[in-house]
């Protein structure tokens, strides 16, 4: 394949060849005027913390950045709904010129009177952190006058790209939330689920298998977290990192810090959720607990065999292509397409790291495309030239999956099926079976012109 | 609230310059500023539209905001040529580069000079997220074009029609349909095509369609103009009079009957035109679909809410003319002339966001809500059905192929919200 691709965008494209370790360039800020997919620091901060359910996230900036951000998110809450609102300073022309800071003071008193919250996070945008707000200072302060918990969240926009804003989440996290409340110290088996951003409801579909087991999710990072969770997550035993990319930085803070050792894990898939299990049994050194999460794998995996077998026959030699936002959910398709018979022919990340990117080559098949940063037009021909017969992507691929006729599947934070634990596999299974097989295809293709006469 | 806006009820400038720049033809846009600017308004674009939306940034990084962007936006500027080979670029500003201070117009000749480029016409436009909203944005991204690009000239039988307020492409499509009838005509911006795009048989980096740069260049040469929208766009007629000598009047969007009348009317009078007799009997037709649903929803109490002034007027024009009560009439982003006119509303809120607009909605007894998307919330505490208008509408299809516009558009409506009251009340009487 001759791909048409800028010159500084050539080394972020590789091949999958047989014993020829390479990677893809990556951790680079995006290429000026090559349309990446990426958002911004903001953006990062954004998707850590804003699942957190009865906080207010208040955004000091103006209003475009709160505007693109209200209620995208599909994390669902099992009570506050405080974190679908949409706050925001909504700065003016004379606050850059005379400062925002007095404003974001009397901004946050308000919020606080009005809504008594258990936590502010307060996110920096791009002018913030040139007219000089001293956010910090301003957090502290209403901190100290009113008693609530105001959380600066370092995430000025053009800081760098979307993992900057990851970290600053994580240290708005650690600095000012986690250890500030002591938690259940007497039960043993305690974990936090990190990364895991309960969005279509993943959340409520692991945490049974868990709690089977014996074991009690403290906090999880942090879909449909409350604010008082997170706070004594430090007396959790053991974290669990799903989502790489976001929250492996603050597991290792906490690990640090307080002890508390983490594992790499995945919720989607047979393979994920099977390992998941048995690593945290294994890490508690429990033979009831083992044999508690064996039970559930076997019984659960019985459960979905007759569908994963239903929806096998149907999707058995279609390729697929993924391109997600972090690397550790495109790891984890790779393998579920394997499951169901499909090979990946195109895998790609927005923020993708060198040892993402190892695991990405080492788990694809020979001749696998694997891109970092894609734009959409690297995308188009890729797709093309590679006939995928599937996208995995977000919102921002779906259209340009659909007017290239190729069949999508939506796997990113807005998404309204879950996906996670055993039964998420089969909705899983089933939305890739609804999109390819659909009728549609075979009327666009070009048997299928209308001709005159 | 004083100090903290809840829930939005507008998006910033960048975004409307970057629809204005969709209509024109063989056109591409860089926003400079930080990578996340340019991707959240295409996300929010390409998920109103539900079409591909590609927009380029300069992605400035720490460094570059510090010594200011003009190498990353030369940089993007060159990619973006070589890669979707445009034949324009809008180039709009955001906070960032506005407060840094980077001087565009004089980073764009440089590069030009340095480049050499010569065939590609470059047009920046100032667009600060901390002022004004989407539709100013818009519009100052058309008078930036019809600045670079309009050339004064002796005038012809040509009418200029520029919308100044957020439209769709099926109603794009509606107002060219009619004017194909009474003379030649300019429609810019237009995208029609370019936002509401078939399935390519090979799919182009930039959709066809748009308002070509010729006849953008030819507009000067009209005889006269029309600015869709009153509540703003009054820089466009302003450039339009007084650079060009194109005589331009503001009218209020057509939607409704005498709304649509004030639009056939002014076409005749300008071109000398009898109005044509098929728009006589779409009128007609309008009227007895009126008739047939005067009953139904005669004294419904209806908000109508959204970030575009002149849409909500239309949409509160319309429902009077069903004898509906206006209860609610709000617009997010401050506007005076909006609530100059918005007089036969009980309660007028601008500027507003939907926190202040969700208490109004509380207090009041509603049958209906008309406004974009973002209404789904009061909609569901209100247990009342949502007609969704405007921008943005992420949650249902078509929003890109809405028609309001003239009797034809105002047809659907009544039906639509006749329907949508009948369907409310009870689903299996008759109507009667």
């Amino acid at each position: 394949m001759t791909l048409e691709v800028l010159k500084d965008r050539k080394d972020h494209i590789v091949k999958k060849r047989k014993d020829i370790r390479d990677f893809p360039a990556c951790e680079k800020e995006s290429l000026a005027g090559a349309v990446s997919q990426r958002a911004c620091v903001y953006s990062g901060a954004r998707v850590v913390l804003n699942p957190i359910t009865d906080a207010i996230h208040l955004v000091h900036g103006p209003i475009g950045c709160a505007s693109y951000t209200w209620d995208i998110r599909g994390s669902k809450s099992g009570g506050a709904q405080t974190y679908r609102h949409s706050f925001s300073t909504d700065l003016q022309e004379e606050d850059i010129i005379f400062g925002g800071a007095e404003k974001l003071y009397r901004a946050l008193n308000e919020l606080v009177a009005r809504y008594r919250p258990p936590a502010v996070f307060v996110y920096a945008t791009c002018i913030v952190g040139l007219i000089g707000d001293d956010l910090k200072a301003v957090c502290g302060r209403v901190t100290e006058e009113t008693g609530c918990t105001i959380v600066p969240v370092q995430s000025e926009g053009f800081k760098g790209n979307k993992t900057e804003g990851h970290k600053a989440a994580c240290d708005a996290l650690f600095d000012y939330l986690i250890g500030t409340a002591i938690g259940d110290n007497n039960y043993p088996y305690v974990i936090n689920l990190m990364g895991e951003y309960n969005v279509a409801g993943d959340f409520w579909a692991i945490e049974p298998y868990f709690k089977d087991m014996g074991v009690k999710v403290g906090a999880t990072f942090t879909g449909n977290a409350k604010v008082n969770d997170l706070r004594s997550a430090h007396c959790a035993k053991l974290n669990l990192v799903q989502c790489t990319g976001t929250v492996t930085y603050l597991a290792q803070k906490m690990e640090h810090k307080y002890g508390i050792p983490w594992r790499k894990v995945s919720f989607f898939g047979l393979e994920g959720m099977e390992e998941a299990l048995l690593t945290t049994a294994a890490f508690f050194r429990n033979s009831l607990m083992l044999d508690r999460a064996k039970e559930t794998i076997r019984r659960e995996k019985k459960m979905v065999f007759g569908p994963l077998i239903f929806y096998k026959k149907r999707l058995q030699g279609k390729t697929a292509a993924i391109y997600m936002g972090g690397a550790a959910k495109a790891l984890a398709l790779i393998k579920t397409f394997k499951l169901l018979g499909m090979e990946t022919v195109l895998v790609g990340t927005q923020s993708g790291k060198k040892d993402d990117y190892a695991q990405l080559m080492a788990e694809a098949s020979e001749g696998t495309m694997v891109i970092d940063d894609a734009n959409p037009a690297e995308l188009k021909e890729m797709l093309t030239a590679l006939k995928a017969g599937v996208l995995v992507g977000g919102v921002k691929e779906r259209y340009l999956s659909y007017k290239l006729g190729i069949p999508f599947v939506d796997f990113n934070h807005d998404r309204t099926s879950l996906f996670a634990g055993f039964d998420g596999l089969v909705n899983f299974a089933r939305l890739v079976d609804t999109t390819i097989n659909s009728p549609v295809w075979a009327l666009v293709e070009g048997k299928n012109e209308l001709r005159n006469g | 609230m004083n100090y903290v806006t809840v829930n939005p009820c507008k998006v910033c400038q960048p975004l409307g310059a970057i629809l204005a720049f969709r209509g024109i033809e063989g056109a591409m846009t860089v926003v400079h500023g930080s990578q996340g600017c340019s991707t959240y308004m295409r996300l929010h674009l390409t998920h109103h539209f539900a079409e591909p939306i590609d927009v380029a940034s300069s992605a400035l990084n720490e460094k570059d905001t510090v010594y200011g962007g003009a190498a990353n936006l030369k940089l993007a500027l060159k990619n973006v040529i070589a890669r979707y080979k445009p034949a324009l670029v809008g180039v709009t500003t955001t906070c960032l580069t506005e407060t840094i201070g980077d001087d565009v117009n004089r980073i764009v000749n440089e590069f030009k000079a340095e480049e050499q480029v010569n065939d590609v016409i470059i047009i920046p436009v100032s667009t600060p997220s901390y002022t004004g909203a989407m539709i100013d944005g818009f519009n100052l991204a058309v008078e930036a074009t019809l600045n670079v690009l309009t050339e004064e000239g002796e005038k012809e039988n040509c009418l200029a029609i520029i919308p100044a307020a957020n439209i769709t492409p099926a109603e794009i499509r509606e107002v060219k349909r009619i004017m194909d009838n009474f003379a030649p005509f300019i429609f810019f911006p237009d995208y029609a095509d370019t936002l509401d795009a078939p399935f390519f048989e090979e799919l182009p980096l930039i959709f066809p369609g748009g308002t070509k740069i010729e006849e953008i260049k030819r507009v000067g040469r009209c005889k006269a103009g029309i600015i869709l929208g009153v509540c703003a766009g009054k820089n466009l007629a302003r450039l339009l009079t007084e650079k060009f000598g194109v005589a331009a009047r503001q009218l209020p969007l057509p939607v409704g009957l005498k709304a649509t009348d004030v639009f056939f009317q002014t076409l005749a009078e300008i071109t000398g035109r009898t109005i044509p007799a098929r728009y006589q009997w779409e009128r007609r037709l309008l009227l007895d679909a009126m008739i047939d649903a005067h009953v139904i929803t005669y004294g419904k109490r209806v908000a109508i809410f959204g970030d575009d002034a002149d849409l909500v007027l239309a949409l509160a024009r319309l429902v009077v003319e069903l004898g509906m009560v206006v209860a609610i009439c709000a617009v997010g982003p401050p506007n005076k002339e909006f609530v100059r006119q918005g007089a036969a509303a009980e309660t007028i809120l601008n500027p507003v966001d939907f926190d202040e607009l969700a208490q109004a909605v509380r207090k009041t007894r509603l049958d209906l809500l008309m406004g974009n998307s973002k209404g789904k919330f009061m909609a569901k505490e209100k247990n009342i059905p949502l007609l969704r208008f405007g921008f943005p509408i992420h949650d249902r299809l078509g929003a890109g192929r809405q028609q309001i516009f003239s009797y034809r558009g105002a047809i659907q409506m009544v039906d639509l919200i006749a329907n949508t009251i009948l369907e409310n009340e009870d689903l299996f009487v008759s109507i009667s």
